[in-house]
């Protein structure tokens, strides 16, 4: 009865205090919700946290949503908030001290990189691969990349969710793309090209973005 | 719109990329990229990174978690939820130590008599009396030896209780058949004679009197027993009743405070959403 109704209805009907309804929205949005997790974060502990999170989060200010957006949307930029509360926090803390002359953020960047995926599923290289140049995406580029390639949303609605204009949209899409094909190259994938202290600079400096 | 397309144009390179441009622009840039080797391999290379990462699947969510209405949780809730000990075990207690002491009291103040002997449990309420000793003035008889049935007739030792009446009745009829004998005596020479003839006689009348002021004595406890177990059993509902208001009353105190509690955490936690929303 419920999965023949708009994600709309569904929260109507939610707000005037039916809670299968909201469960049924869960069920029909959080794999997306958890993907886009997932691929920001890199890390399935935290994803499911945060999808947990959004749609908590989205039952309680259910009464705030007036349909302005599409529900979707709406929680997808719940999701993407939380992402990147996630990533701050965890930059914010720093585990082991590290000694002098070494870059934290890259330190943090490569070894989470490493660890995180491999600890999490035993995956083929390529996948494997993937998550790793996606890590070494900024944070912003690595949004529109999952929001574009894993979501299918358009430039618009990207540009909304993330609060920014089309055309940066278009450029953050751009830049992520060329760091994501040198960090593939580099784990030989695509037209094989030397790592080198080179790209390992210009890596940084994308970081820094 | 754009006819010309530059290799700086990266804008319109995304747009043809992932399809979203007017056709005038695809043929734009399709028109650049037959010319220029580099934006075509970077085209192409794109394309090699975008089939990679279709490769890259998360796993499968175990999510499972759902939104339960507070009503369906709160009987089962194990969180904020106050200890409710005496909602259980002690009214119980309490009833059953209510009913003991109610029970005992009223014992007491029904002179109740409870006697566990050969002829089993024996329960009895009331106050002994003598036995009612005018009965005893239709006595005509005379005789030395009447007393000595009297008191032969007395119950086996067993029924204690009734040895107090029995005594009493039998010291008024030795009173009064002793008054009895010394007027006959005075008024009749031969009374010797006619006493043994008389005896059967006196000895049934007597023991009718007796059985009569027994069973009489009988109905009136059980009255008596009947009423008081009537006043108990309304003094138990009273105090129960009584009891029920303040569980209730402390009930609803409780849940007051929990409720302001939860409001008040539920506040705070809007707080912290709304302004990590607006960060």
């Amino acid at each position: 009865m419920l999965v023949g109704l708009s994600d709309e209805e569904l929260v109507a009907r939610s707000v005037g205090g039916d809670p299968d309804s909201f469960n049924q929205l869960i069920k029909r949005w959080e794999k997306p919700i958890y993907a886009l997790a997932y691929r920001n974060l890199g890390r399935e502990d935290d994803a499911r946290d945060v999808c947990q999170e959004t749609f908590l989060r989205a039952f309680r200010a259910l009464d705030g949503f007036k349909g302005q957006a599409k529900f979707s949307s709406w929680l997808y930029r719940i999701a993407l908030n939380l992402c990147r509360d996630w990533v701050r926090r965890q930059r914010r803390a720093p585990v082991v001290a590290t000694p002098d002359g070494v870059d934290l953020v890259e330190l943090a960047g490569e070894g989470e990189g490493v660890e995180r995926v491999d600890e999490a599923v035993a995956r083929q290289d390529l996948s494997r691969a993937v998550a790793r140049a996606m890590r070494v995406l900024p944070e912003e580029q690595r949004a529109a990349i999952v929001l574009k390639e894993y979501h299918g949303l358009t430039f618009q609605e990207i540009a909304e969710l993330l609060n920014c204009p089309l055309s940066t949209v278009k450029t953050r899409l751009y830049q992520g793309l060329i760091v994501l094909r040198r960090e593939l190259e580099k784990s030989g994938i695509g037209s094989a090209s030397g790592l080198g202290v080179e790209t390992k600079g210009k890596a940084r400096s994308a970081r820094a973005i | 719109m754009k006819q010309q397309f530059g290799c700086a144009d990266k804008e319109m390179l995304i747009g043809y990329l992932y399809g979203e441009c007017d056709a005038d622009d695809r043929r734009a840039v399709e028109a650049h990229l037959a010319s220029c080797q580099e934006c075509a391999d970077e085209v192409a290379a794109f394309g090699g990174v975008r089939q990679a990462l279709a490769e890259w699947t998360p796993p499968n969510p175990v999510t499972g978690f759902r939104i339960v209405r507070e009503e369906e949780e709160a009987p089962r809730g194990q969180v904020l939820r106050p200890p409710r000990w005496w909602q259980r075990s002690l009214p119980a207690a309490a009833r059953v130590a209510a009913a003991v002491l109610l029970f005992f009291g009223g014992a007491a103040l029904a002179n109740l008599d409870i006697h566990y002997g050969a002829d089993g449990l024996t329960v009895r309420t009331g106050w002994r009396h003598a036995a009612p000793a005018g009965a005893a003035g239709g006595v005509v008889a005379q005789s030395a030896p009447a007393p000595t049935p009297v008191s032969a007739s007395a119950p086996s030792p067993d029924a204690a209780p009734w040895r107090t009446d029995l005594i009493a009745l039998e010291r008024q009829l030795r009173g009064d058949l002793a008054g009895q004998i010394e007027s006959v005596r005075a008024a009749s020479p031969q009374a010797g004679a006619t006493s043994g003839m008389d005896d059967p006689r006196v000895l049934a009348r007597v023991r009718a009197l007796i059985d009569d002021s027994i069973a009489r004595s009988e109905q009136r406890q059980q009255r008596e027993f009947a009423y008081r177990v009537a006043q108990l059993q309304g003094e138990v509902g009273a105090q129960r009743r009584a009891d029920l208001i303040k569980l209730q009353q402390g009930l609803g105190w409780v849940q007051g405070q929990t409720g302001a509690e939860v409001a008040q955490q539920r506040q705070l936690i809007n707080y912290l959403l709304t302004v990590s929303q607006k960060k």
